[in-house]
């Protein structure tokens, strides 16, 4: 009877909740701004907590029919020093202007540590996954918080995205982004994210931070800040591969 | 209704042990400052071993630098005997409207989407810097040719022309061959050539493009097409053109041998390149690359046998035909009519430590070039790379035959 009547109430609950469609919606703004934008972004993988590596790049957004074209530039490490990484959907191009080379490359090529070229970029859950909302349960946030989450399934329907499969719990209260589990086509875990440390950014209240952690050895961690983000009017020329060995950005 | 929510929301409590180490992470500070003064410059000293012990030791120098308007890259090289400095680019970069660029100057053109060899890299050719058995090491190094070129984005098609003037008709059969410092305009710039290409990106994970490139000898059409599913890239690249086919050109440049040009000289005829592969990334992160290559000109199993005998039955040809085979590949060209380039890359195997394996292969006779590669860095300035390279077939193999059945090569690399 008791098992009953819970089943009975979380059913009335999930039924009252917003759609999972409407909960990722709402979510997506907050990790994305819907504007063209810049913002420098800081990569550093650690090993049991032992930092080890680190990747300063800027980053140059742009939306166009619900998806994101972006344009990474390498400042450091001083080897790497401004290669190009350009994404307009499943397409992505590697730049090395020292050998002129310009590559086609896979968005699940790792960037740094358990960072694929795709993490940095920006996504649209709620255009590319079927989603479906499971429950509400309570999660521990990034910083050991306990939060009230949405929990949703997410299944690809889109091929521009880089995980089949994910899990993603977001605040009941104000819609942020709080975790995230990624799966290979096998549903077999390859990392978990967590999005933390909410500041004001170009117009509300955004996650400036995504820790990511290896789905099998979380004693590999590699953390994603970023900061400086400013609006800027980007030139669709941007986005083109032709146009890679003429990008100048000092 | 939150009331609800908080009452009957199962309690399941994730992510506890991750999180463990929390505080040493958010003990780092984040420094997002970049140093914009510094100029780009890379230091190489390598040192080259092979099983004949010709040891070789060399310095590189470059200094290349990317502003508003202008990009220059200068190279320095020193060894025992050789010290060249050289101008791999150097040109003005503008604007005649919004989405239209133009650049004058020494410009590196490089086209393709394949990753061994590039059918339609028509700026190819007796212009590398490095003189390596391997096409890929070649195509990184090389110098710029004299040109102008215009590109013109508009919304899913990008139109590039590019033209490049002939400077000078005097041309050195080798680069090495040339003084160490100059512009080496004879190298660059021998003959008239045009190009035009169109790209076009409205299909959803395809790439493609089309190119026509005109010299004083030829009309060439080149096409690249590339396909992204899940973590597979398939391309292919074409390029036909009616004309002298490389070795035709080196045979006559090289020797008028009349046995030389009774077996292997081609007069003017159809030629098809074409590079087909795929690239994969695992989810492991290693990124493999397998393609094939078809040159129609090329020296099948019959033309290789004959090579061989050719070089055995009159030995004073042996050293004209092993020095057609090193003009051929300063030419960036392929010696056989079927290659097979396999490619894999493992990022961080161990901490700062990459490998890659690279193998070209002769199917004929079975003959592999490959190579094992280490690159270790240090820290953000400092790395060490070693590479072991594997020549493996019989005496009378396309890499068999190489003088050398290994090398090594270690390089320390300083990032300024």
């Amino acid at each position: 009877m008791k098992i009953l009547l819970t089943l009975l109430t979380a059913t009335i609950m999930l039924l009252a909740s917003p759609t999972a469609q409407e909960i990722v919606q709402k979510s997506d703004k907050i990790r994305n701004p819907s504007s063209s934008f810049y913002q420098k972004g800081l990569i550093t993988e650690y090993k049991s907590a032992k930092k080890i590596d680190s990747m300063l790049i800027s980053i140059y957004s742009k939306e166009e029919n619900g998806q994101f074209k972006t344009l990474v530039r390498i400042i450091k490490p001083k080897k790497d020093r401004d290669k190009l990484i350009l994404r307009d959907g499943n397409t992505m191009w590697l730049y090395d202007p020292n050998s002129k080379a310009i590559a086609q490359m896979s968005p699940q090529q790792r960037l740094m540590g358990q960072s694929s070229s795709a993490d940095v970029m920006s996504a649209n859950f709620a255009r590319d996954y079927k989603l479906t909302l499971e429950k509400v349960e309570h999660i521990k946030d990034g910083a050991k918080k306990e939060r009230e989450c949405y929990k949703i399934s997410m299944e690809a329907i889109s091929s521009d995205v880089s995980y089949p499969f994910v899990e993603y719990w977001v605040d009941v209260e104000n819609f942020y982004p709080i975790h995230a589990r990624f799966y290979s086509v096998t549903k077999e875990l390859l990392k978990k994210s967590y999005y933390r440390k909410f500041k004001e950014v170009l117009g509300r209240v955004r996650p400036t931070q995504v820790l990511i952690f290896d789905g099998i050895d979380s004693s590999k961690a590699t953390k994603m800040e970023f900061a400086d983000a400013k609006e800027k009017e980007i030139s669709d020329a941007w986005f083109n591969k032709e146009y890679l060995s003429k990008f100048y950005e000092k | 209704m939150k009331f609800l929510y908080l009452l009957f929301a199962s309690v399941i409590i994730v992510g506890a042990n991750e999180l463990d180490f929390l505080d040493e992470i958010d003990s780092d500070v984040a420094v997002f400052e970049e140093d914009k003064s510094a100029l780009n410059i890379r230091t190489k000293i390598s040192f080259l071993k092979n099983s004949h012990s010709d040891d070789a030791k060399t310095f590189y120098l470059n200094v290349r630098e990317h502003a508003t308007h202008y990009l220059y890259d200068f190279r320095v090289i020193a060894d025992e005997d050789i010290q060249s400095f050289n101008v791999k680019e150097l040109y003005y970069q503008g604007k005649f409207a919004k989405n239209s660029f133009y650049e004058i100057g020494r410009i590196n053109i490089k086209e393709g989407i394949a990753r061994g060899y590039n059918p339609t890299d028509y700026f190819k050719g007796t212009t590398s810097l490095t003189l390596s058995n391997d096409t890929k090491e070649r195509k990184d190094n090389r110098l710029g040719a004299i040109l102008f070129s215009e590109t013109l984005f508009l919304d899913k098609f990008t139109l590039k022309g590019i033209y490049s003037p002939k400077i000078s008709v005097d041309k050195n059969t080798f680069l090495s061959d040339v003084e160490h410092v100059g512009l080496h305009l004879d190298e660059t710039n021998y003959h008239d050539r045009a190009s035009l290409y169109v790209d076009y990106s409205g299909f959803k994970d395809i790439t493609s493009s089309i190119i026509l490139h005109y010299n004083e000898d030829n009309l060439n059409f080149g096409i690249n097409l590339s396909y992204v599913y899940s973590n597979w890239i398939f391309y292919v690249e074409n390029s036909l053109k009616r004309a002298q086919n490389d070795i035709t050109k080196s045979i006559y440049t090289m020797s008028e041998h009349p046995l030389i040009e009774e077996k292997f000289a081609q007069k003017n005829s159809y030629i098809n390149e074409v590079s087909v592969g795929f690239n994969y990334t695992s989810e492991s992160n290693i990124v493999t690359t397998v393609e094939y290559i078809f040159n129609s000109a090329g020296l099948d199993s019959a033309d290789w046998e004959d090579w061989f005998v050719l070089g055995k039955q009159n030995l004073s040809l042996g050293g004209t035909l092993s020095t057609l085979r090193g003009k051929i590949a300063e030419d960036e060209s392929l010696m056989s009519q079927d290659s097979f380039f396999i490619f894999s890359r493992v990022s961080d195997i161990q901490t700062n430590l990459d490998a890659s394996f690279l193998a070209w292969l002769n199917p004929y006779d079975g003959s592999t070039l490959s190579q094992i590669g280490l690159e270790y860095a240090y820290d953000d300035s400092m790395q060490t790379n070693f590479y072991f390279r594997n020549y493996q077939g019989n005496k009378e193999s396309e890499y068999g035959s190489f003088p050398n059945d290994y090398e090594f090569l270690i390089e320390g690399e300083y990032f300024f």
